[in-house]
């Protein structure tokens, strides 16, 4: 099912095969300027020319090195033609998108580089690939994830506050003298994730995406623990260290065992009752889901409210909000719209960039 | 990456419009570099010829921003203590004297007594880390040396200061760090890899023009249009020291200032001294001024 080539030649490769293409030019940005490049794109809206005058501002660190740069750009994302490049040449080499291509170079002609338009179009339509490349694309975008000041804390040789005991006890080394005080700093912590994936018939165009981008996230080395459910939960967490090709057909077999339905309520509370415990102030709880529920609306607000007490953030993931005219009137999501921190659409790879945004934002 | 930045700028274009409300008129490139450093907390590294408005940014920055300007203007042989902090040491003794004839005798409470916040001098670098949301500009680094460089390097990537006497201090937010060079020295590479970099060019034709026209807006269309003109081209004549904005804004008011009407060499020559800073420059341009003026139309 998936083009085996395709899975050789991911977004993150191709974005990081730049970085090679710098080199091959003589320009050798570090390895920290090349996070700082990944968290840029992720924070400047990809138009107009940002992409690349982002690039370069973060790449680049001299005007002698801005020919240099430009050629290695235009060699590399030819297809971008930024303005501010003197001859624009269409040679787009990125190799990222699949060739069936509906809404072909004519209509935007040259308007958005591939990997914008990828982000644009409805999750629902990608192929395979795509949906493959756009989540490794988000999941290296979202890097480093959030970390967030603990309330323990540990020692450090530079912090905010003095630890006495650690002073003194330095001193016995030195007879008693201080000569050097001991620190204590927050420990940063990682947050948890526990994502909760709708795999029933209504989210079937979308679950897919979604997968993919769960385990890239997981990839890149995310606490997290996933769960589909429809009728039933079912812990996934396990499928997702699997190559595609292997992990999606097992997806689809749950999803095929849920008869398409959606119980939302149940599945919640079996949540609830299985992981529950295991919640805590590190835990974020994600909801992918359409909100379209079958089950009894009074059981999703029980247990969603429940839940709301047991972790840090409750957030819903949304593909149809996105559209125009939505409003949360399936019974599902209303029932559990006084529950949610926030409810984020998701049905592009835009809009998933935002949440991914969002979620860096967080305190 | 601890402190996190002060500011959020939801996009370029929000820098953009707030750079252009305080009459700054912005290369794309400098507005995205701008948020980015904004943004991601790396200090904002300008350069450009002289007279292009590098300095000029973290005025504005901090004016639209409305936060305080901490100014650093670096130059050879800048030390530590004018950068960072000293010890009010004539306060200091007298803080003694006092304590003396109060009768202090234990020699740790006098200690104690005068290595105090309030007997420190804080320069600019400690300043703007105590507000957290300033902007830090740190004006023409090229002129330090490099052990200068090497410490302030130090400052930009940990946002904290440790004055043995008193503990660390870090900034409680991370202040926007604006750093100018108008490379009379090459920086060190690790400097030029921790910042966000932009290089400010000449502004083109029609972008000095808007800059002249948001400066001096009494300034009649029509003349502003020929001073620009005048000015791009006598940048091709391969001056010593080439004009930059702020020149042609000051020949612009100065004419302005003389009441002349139009462009002509004799209405010119009194003004040229505020386009040209060395004489060999005034001689040149004078002799070419009839051609220049000619070929504007």
């Amino acid at each position: 099912m998936t083009d085996p080539r395709i899975l050789e030649t991911p977004l993150l490769r191709g974005l990081l095969g730049f970085v090679g293409a710098l080199r091959a030019e003589g320009l050798h940005p570090g390895r920290a300027q090349v996070q700082a490049w990944l968290q840029g794109l992720l924070l400047v809206p990809w138009e107009g020319e940002a992409f690349y005058l982002a690039s370069r501002a973060l790449l680049v660190g001299r005007k002698e090195d801005y020919a240099a740069f430009d050629r290695a750009f235009r060699r590399y994302f030819g297809h971008l033609r930024p303005k501010a490049l003197p001859r624009p040449q269409a040679q787009g080499t990125l190799p990222v998108l699949g060739s069936g291509e509906a809404e072909g170079e004519g209509v935007l002609k040259g308007a958005y580089s591939p990997l914008e338009r990828l982000l644009r179009r409805p999750l629902e339509g990608l192929t395979p690939g795509e949906a493959l490349l756009l989540a490794r694309l988000l999941a290296a975008l979202a890097f480093p994830p959030p970390r967030f000041a603990a309330r323990r804390r540990r020692r450090a040789p530079k912090g905010e506050r003095l630890s006495l005991p650690a002073t003194l006890r330095r001193a016995l080394r030195t007879g008693g003298d201080i000569l050097e005080a001991r620190f204590l700093r927050p420990r940063r912590q990682a947050y948890r994730y526990y994502v909760l994936l709708d795999v029933s018939g209504s989210m079937a165009p979308y679950a897919r995406a979604l997968f993919l981008l769960l385990q890239a996230l997981k990839g890149r080395g995310l606490p997290l623990e996933a769960f589909a459910f429809g009728t039933r939960l079912t812990r996934i967490t396990p499928l997702l260290p699997l190559p595609p090709q292997e992990a999606l057909p097992g997806l689809g077999r749950l999803a095929e065992d849920f008869a398409g339905g959606t119980r939302l309520g149940e599945s919640l509370r079996a949540f609830l009752e299985g992981e529950g415990r295991r919640l805590g102030r590190r835990s974020l709880l994600l909801v992918l889901s359409d909100g379209l529920d079958q089950g009894d609306p009074e059981a999703v607000a029980r247990a969603l409210g429940a839940l709301r007490r047991r972790v840090r953030r409750v957030y819903w993931l949304n593909p149809l909000a996105g559209l125009p005219g939505y409003a949360p009137l399936a019974r599902g999501m209303r029932a559990a719209l006084p529950y949610l921190d926030a409810l984020f659409p998701a049905g592009t790879g835009e809009e998933l960039l935002a949440f991914l945004r969002r979620l860096r934002d967080l305190p | 990456m601890d402190p996190k930045p002060a500011f959020a700028l939801e996009s370029p274009a929000a820098v953009a419009a707030l750079l252009e409300r305080e009459r700054y008129i912005a290369e794309e490139g400098l507005a995205v570099a701008t948020f980015l450093a904004l943004r991601l907390g790396r200090p904002l590294l300008l350069e450009g010829e002289p007279g292009v408005g590098k300095t000029e940014v973290a005025r504005v920055l901090s004016k639209g921003l409305g936060v305080p300007l901490v100014r650093l203007q670096c130059y050879e042989g800048l030390e530590l203590e004018q950068a960072l902090y000293e010890w009010d040491h004539a306060r200091q003794l007298l803080e003694i004297r006092l304590l003396e004839s109060l009768g202090e005798r234990d020699l740790d409470r006098l200690r104690a007594g005068v290595y105090r916040e309030e007997f420190l001098l804080k320069r600019p670098i400690l300043e703007a880390l105590e507000l957290g949301e300033a902007v830090l500009l740190i004006d023409e680094v090229d002129r330090t040396d490099e052990a200068f460089e090497a410490f302030l390097l130090e400052v930009l990537s940990d946002f904290q200061v440790t004055i043995p006497e008193l503990g660390t201090l870090r900034a409680r937010a991370r202040p926007l760090v604006v750093l100018t060079s108008n490379r009379t020295r090459e920086l060190h590479d690790a400097l030029r890899r921790r910042c966000v970099y932009y290089w400010i060019d000449y502004p083109s034709l029609e972008k000095e023009l808007r800059i002249v026209r948001a400066r001096l807006p009494e300034l009649p269309e029509a003349l502003a249009r020929k001073v620009v003109a005048l000015v791009q081209r006598v940048r091709g004549l391969g001056l010593l020291k080439p004009p930059g904005v702020a020149e042609t804004l000051d020949l612009a008011a100065s004419l302005l200032a003389l009441g002349v009407g139009d462009l002509a060499p004799e209405a010119l020559d009194p003004a040229l001294g505020a386009l040209l800073k060395a004489r060999e420059d005034v001689e040149r341009v004078r002799r070419a001024l009839g051609d220049l003026l000619m070929a504007l139309g």
